[in-house]
């Protein structure tokens, strides 16, 4: 009986240890894994002291992240004896959001048991942090649990809950994001394999329905209301029913992710990856008139002392463009209002369909156009080779359908300014070409048209038809330009605006 | 030593009486108050069979008291055997089935009254004002157009919305229940509605909730692995609220992006 009762005791112990899940961990891109082995454990710890991990998470200021956390400095410049209080100032809106966050209604301020952690960002302290256990709003003075000798100067910085809101996202992100999306953001989460599509890996920066201009990123909205209303037509699901600070912390956390995969890449591809894979150094070191290892190795080590700067300048450069995607005017602001939707504008609309859209969404929009069983160039391949299978492919190298505009079922929203966005600004990660050159009248017909695709009725069919025959014989009727005119079915017709 | 084993068997189902009896008010267990009037109805056959169960187990549990009270005892009488006894047989065959006729007859008219297509509400009947697509692993609603009917064909100007059911309060309503993928199981617990969602059937589920407020929304048919996360909420809005809200989700799904001063000035020229 005593042995039962061990026995009962220590299986459910013995399971925890077992079966608990694998940690947690931020993986390399197979191109950075692919890199001669010291230039990849060089990234590697670059990774890891500009991202750390997913349990030691650093926050790189230079990001335009929201990583939480109320920023004061101190007032004082008192530097002698020990003290176990602090002058401080917030600006104001740090000021609010602290408030809120821990006053009362009589404006008596209350903290977790544990305290705030307030770390320094710069003076004798910089990097430790210290716990804080009171504020006092008149004299504004942070209460310490301990005296700490010496006070910093005037004017030091410091961040009370420092990555709060990123910390929070982790969390949240762990617990509703990572089945699908990974741990890393690469969308090979443990259900990843199930789905089709697949889920979106963040790391390259890339987001398909976005509001922003064509080259232009996706701003945080774009990104709460993918995360609100999910993506009918795939797997994604709505979380409509988080919170506002919930939403807003697993918005952070994804463009963070985001921004540490894009980084890794455009180090990896535009500086490292030409020289410095195995294969590349195997060649330099194998072809006629090749190098010897030690100009390798001085190479190496040369490129490995440039690294920091690499992700300085290139991070600079990924910070400004995410920063620019949340500015008013990256938003697509139609020049005119939507045009009725009428029987005319649907004919006009169908018309640009045919020009434009029809080589791959198909003549009536099935999504079965030519462009889905021709073999296309591989822009990733350095060779220019095909695609082993036919059909359009996404920035991520997967297949991509046109969607099969009959059913109705629009993923980035049915808004008539969602179908707005994609046409004007494209879906840069797939093929979807941007058409922003075209005259904003004649987008709403389309809009207009497509959005009317499902529910064609005869008497719709019988006024397309009139307008086609219309066209063919004015297209009889005036003989060809030197450039030819546009077959109204027939190949591709490429704008300037249109990628390839 | 008698009395011990006697005492015993008689403590526990004492303690599980009691428990019982002093848990709604402890809110311990018990569903809490039904929102609605079918749900109310639903609550008292509940508490009915409950009663029934409760009247058998503590006549079960003294007869047993009773039974080890006597064989217990040092007399040395001869214990008396039923085993065959027909007539023993007869009671404990009739009674239970009196008991459970009494309740198949005595809950026909709530049921009926909830799932009988002549019984449905009319009103609500007429002009269902959902349909309600239940997916792995979220509630897709489709309202119709205002002042239109809902068709089982999508319209051109249906409303979409997701994970939020917006109904009048105080009065029945009815919504089209489908799956789009696997079963699933459309459970507002606080209404006391459950109907499964079954691939390849529209199915019309009324209800109504007496009062404005939030509801939650669950699935109750274990639907895949992310069944868990498949929540969603009902609000109920008193009658003008609720016509104001549909208009305003017209609004929003007919938004241009451009900005209402601009649309003025567009109407001007």
């Amino acid at each position: 009986m005593r042995h039962l009762a061990v026995l009962l005791l220590t299986l459910p112990l013995a399971g925890c240890g077992a079966f608990s899940p694998p940690e947690a961990e931020f993986v390399l891109r197979a191109q950075t894994e692919e890199l001669d082995s010291k230039v990849r454990t060089a990234v590697a710890k670059e990774m890891d002291e500009t991202f750390g991990t997913p349990h030691a998470l650093v926050a790189w200021l230079k990001l335009p992240v929201d990583y939480g956390g109320y920023a004061g400095v101190t007032r004082t410049s008192k530097l002698a004896g020990k003290i176990k209080s602090l002058s401080v100032r917030f600006e104001d809106d740090q000021l609010a959001k602290f408030t809120e966050a821990f006053a009362d209604k009589s404006g008596n301020y209350s903290f977790p048991d544990a305290g705030l952690q307030l770390t320094w960002l710069s003076g004798p302290l910089s990097g430790t942090a210290i716990p804080v256990i009171g504020y006092n709003p008149e004299k504004r003075e942070l209460a310490l649990d301990e005296a700490i000798e010496p006070h910093p100067p005037a004017d030091t910085p410091f961040v009370l809950q420092a990555g709060e809101t990123l910390k929070y996202g982790r969390r949240l992100y762990m617990t509703h994001c990572m089945h699908c999306h990974g741990a890393s953001g690469d969308g090979a989460g443990p259900t990843a394999k199930y789905l089709n599509p697949l889920p979106r890996d963040y790391r390259l920066g890339q987001f398909k329905f976005k509001s922003t201009r064509t080259d232009q990123k996706t701003s945080r909205e774009d990104l709460k209301r993918i995360i609100l209303n999910g993506i009918p037509g795939t797997y994604m699901p709505s979380f409509l029913l988080l919170k506002e600070d919930e939403s807003h912390a697993i918005v952070e956390y994804i463009r963070w992710l985001g921004m540490r995969g894009e980084l890794e890449n455009s180090v990896v591809i535009n500086e490292l990856r030409l020289d410095f894979s195995k294969d590349a150094i195997k060649q330099r070191s194998s072809e006629e008139g090749s190098e010897t290892s030690d100009e390798i190795n001085e190479s190496v080590s040369e490129v490995i002392g440039q690294l920091p700067e690499f992700f300085d300048s290139y991070g600079d450069d990924m910070a400004e463009l995410w920063a620019a995607a949340d500015e008013e005017d990256s938003l697509i602001v139609p020049a005119v209002a939507r045009i009725e939707d009428s029987l005319e504008s649907r004919v006009r609309g169908r018309r640009f369909f045919l020009e434009k859209c029809a080589t791959c969404h198909g003549h009536t929009g099935r999504g079965d156009g030519q462009m889905t069983i021709d073999f296309q160039k591989n822009t990733e391949d350095p060779a220019g080779g095909l695609y082993p299978i036919p059909g359009l492919h996404d920035i991520w190298g997967h297949q991509v359908k046109p969607r099969n505009l009959m059913q109705g079922v629009f993923r980035g929203g049915r808004r008539p300014i969602d179908l707005y966005y994609r046409l004007y600004g494209g879906i840069t990660a797939s093929k979807m070409p941007a058409f922003n050159t075209a005259e904003p009248e004649l987008l709403w017909d389309t809009v207009n048209y497509v959005l009317h695709i499902p529910y064609e009725t005869p008497a719709d069919k019988a006024a397309y038809k009139t307008e086609d025959d219309k066209y063919e014989a004015e297209l009889k009727a005036a003989p060809p330009t030197a450039e030819g005119a546009t077959p109204p079915t027939g190949e591709a017709t490429t704008t300037g605006n249109e990628t390839p | 030593m008698r009395l011990f084993w006697v005492g015993f068997f008689i403590f526990w189902p004492a303690v599980a009486v009691i428990a019982c009896y002093i848990a709604p008010g402890m809110n311990w267990w018990f569903p809490g108050e039904a929102g609605s009037p079918i749900g109310r109805q639903i609550d008292d056959l509940f508490y009915m069979i409950l009663w029934i169960v409760t009247a058998v187990f503590i006549a079960v549990q003294a007869v047993m008291g009773y039974v080890l009270w006597r064989a217990s005892a040092t007399d040395n009488k001869r214990a008396f055997f039923s085993h065959g006894n027909h007539h023993l047989e007869v009671i404990w065959t009739i009674v239970p089935a009196g008991i459970l006729l009494f309740i198949a007859l005595y809950q026909m008219d709530v049921w009926a009254h909830y799932r009988i297509q002549s019984q449905y509400p009319t009103e609500a009947a007429k002009a269902p004002i959902a349909e309600v697509t239940a997916r792995q692993f979220e509630w897709r609603i489709r309202y119709p157009q205002p002042d239109t009917k809902l068709e089982i064909k999508p319209q051109k100007h249906d409303l979409y919305a997701v994970n939020e059911l917006f109904v009048p309060a105080g009065r029945p309503v009815m919504i089209y229940l489908r799956t789009e993928d696997v079963q699933h199981s459309f459970f507002i617990p606080r209404l006391r509605i459950k109907q499964d969602a079954v691939p390849g059937q529209v199915i019309p589920v009324w209800f109504e909730a007496t009062k404005p407020g939030e509801y939650e929304l669950l699935c109750a048919e274990l639907c895949g692995w992310g069944h868990y996360k498949m929540k969603a909420r009902v609000i109920a809005l008193p009658e003008e609220e609720y016509y104001a809200m549909i208009e305003k989700l017209e609004q929003a799904q007919s938004f241009d992006g451009v900005p209402a001063e601009a649309d003025d000035s567009n109407a001007d020229e």
